[in-house]
């Protein structure tokens, strides 16, 4: 890579650092001296969640179509339900993560 | 003479990190695959395993470093790669707005922890039962130190290997590929509670929605608008009950 990329490489680390670091850094200033958090309103209490749900959506949708297109989706589907019931059963996501991938190939060697 | 019986301050901080690693397990998982196409693929457009591996180190951030891949053969000018590359980051200032009143840890943790703030590390760091503590700075250093080590390590080993391990079995690669699904999949199931069930539902929608129409790097920012559509002040759950969990 030439110098310039590797600058541009730096200024990249430095920027999504920055984004990352910002919100602790202007938190902090906020609370002063106070650790507890006061109420949170009902928007910033959905907020995590949402975004959770849209990252989920923005995962699972593209990798369904193709699971449709190329006849797995059933596959698909089995691998969800075993990374569901074991999310649901022990509220461990490591757990359904590995019973999903688990499930997947299953349902890839029965079909 | 008193004796002082209290742990020693070292052994919970200990314990935290440790539980931070564990934590992270099922990122690294998911890492790995990804990392081992990055370091296959930059070593495609001519990077060397040192390059890759010192992109994963610094940037620590795949939707950027993706685009890196692309931007370099095209020539781009570095300019505008960090302004694009610095546009897409702009999500990770509302991880840490979400994140500053729901985590423990120090200024000093928490900037450390920072640096590991990606999509699935805020994601596991949200998810945590209700009623449970705050997560500590240790744990979260622990989380994020082991999904940069899973992510720096898969970009070398894949760089080195190329897609040699994937060649080797494909059964297993397919199943592996599977593992970001289920991880997601599984966070999102963790973070439902009923008073914010109808927001999610909008947000997956929204997203969904944005994906049809050819605007995938919308999906999320929508996504998150839709918290505005929350109603109710959250519910005061005691810590020892459940009634906010799902099902």
């Amino acid at each position: 890579m030439t110098t310039a990329l590797w600058i541009a490489v730096g200024a990249i680390a430095v920027a999504t650092y920055l984004t990352r670091a910002l919100p602790f850094l202007l938190a902090e200033r906020r609370r002063g001296g106070d650790r507890k958090p006061g109420p949170a309103p009902a928007w910033l209490d959905a907020l995590g969640p949402c975004i959770l749900a849209a990252m989920g959506a923005a995962i699972l949708w593209p990798e369904a179509g193709k699971a449709a297109a190329s006849g797995n989706l059933a596959q698909f589907l089995s691998g969800l339900a075993a990374a569901a019931a074991i999310m649901l059963w022990r509220r461990d996501a490591g757990l359904a993560t590995l019973a999903g991938i688990a499930g997947y190939a299953l349902a890839g060697w029965l079909t | 003479m008193t004796q002082d019986v209290r742990p020693p301050p070292s052994a919970p901080a200990r314990e935290g990190f440790l539980a931070g690693l564990r934590a992270a397990l099922p990122i690294a998982v998911g890492y790995l695959p990804a990392a081992f196409a990055f370091g296959a693929a930059a070593t495609g457009i001519g990077l060397t395993a040192a390059e890759s591996g010192a992109l994963s180190a610094l940037v620590f951030s795949g939707a950027n470093q993706v685009f890196l891949l692309a931007a370099i053969p095209a020539g781009m000018a570095p300019v505008m790669i960090v302004l694009l590359t610095g546009a897409a980051s702009l999500r990770h200032l509302l991880y840490g707005l979400v994140l500053a009143p729901r985590i423990g840890g120090s200024l000093g943790q928490r900037l450390i922890f920072a640096f590991g703030l990606t999509d699935e590390v805020f994601a596991t760091a949200l998810a945590r039962p209700v009623g449970a503590p705050r997560p500590s700075g240790a744990w979260l250093i622990g989380l994020a130190l082991a999904a940069w080590a899973a992510w720096f390590g898969g970009t070398v080993a894949g760089a080195i290997m190329g897609d040699a391990l994937r060649r080797s079995s494909t059964a297993a690669a397919e199943a592996m590929s599977f593992a970001l699904p289920a991880l997601f999949a599984a966070l999102v199931l963790g973070a439902a509670r009923r008073a914010v069930l109808a927001p999610m539902l909008l947000a997956a929608g929204a997203a969904v929605a944005l994906i049809l129409l050819g605007q995938p790097d919308l999906a999320i920012p929508a996504g998150a608008a839709m918290a505005l559509t929350a109603r109710r002040r959250p519910v005061m759950v005691p810590a020892d009950t459940e009634l906010d969990h799902m099902p």
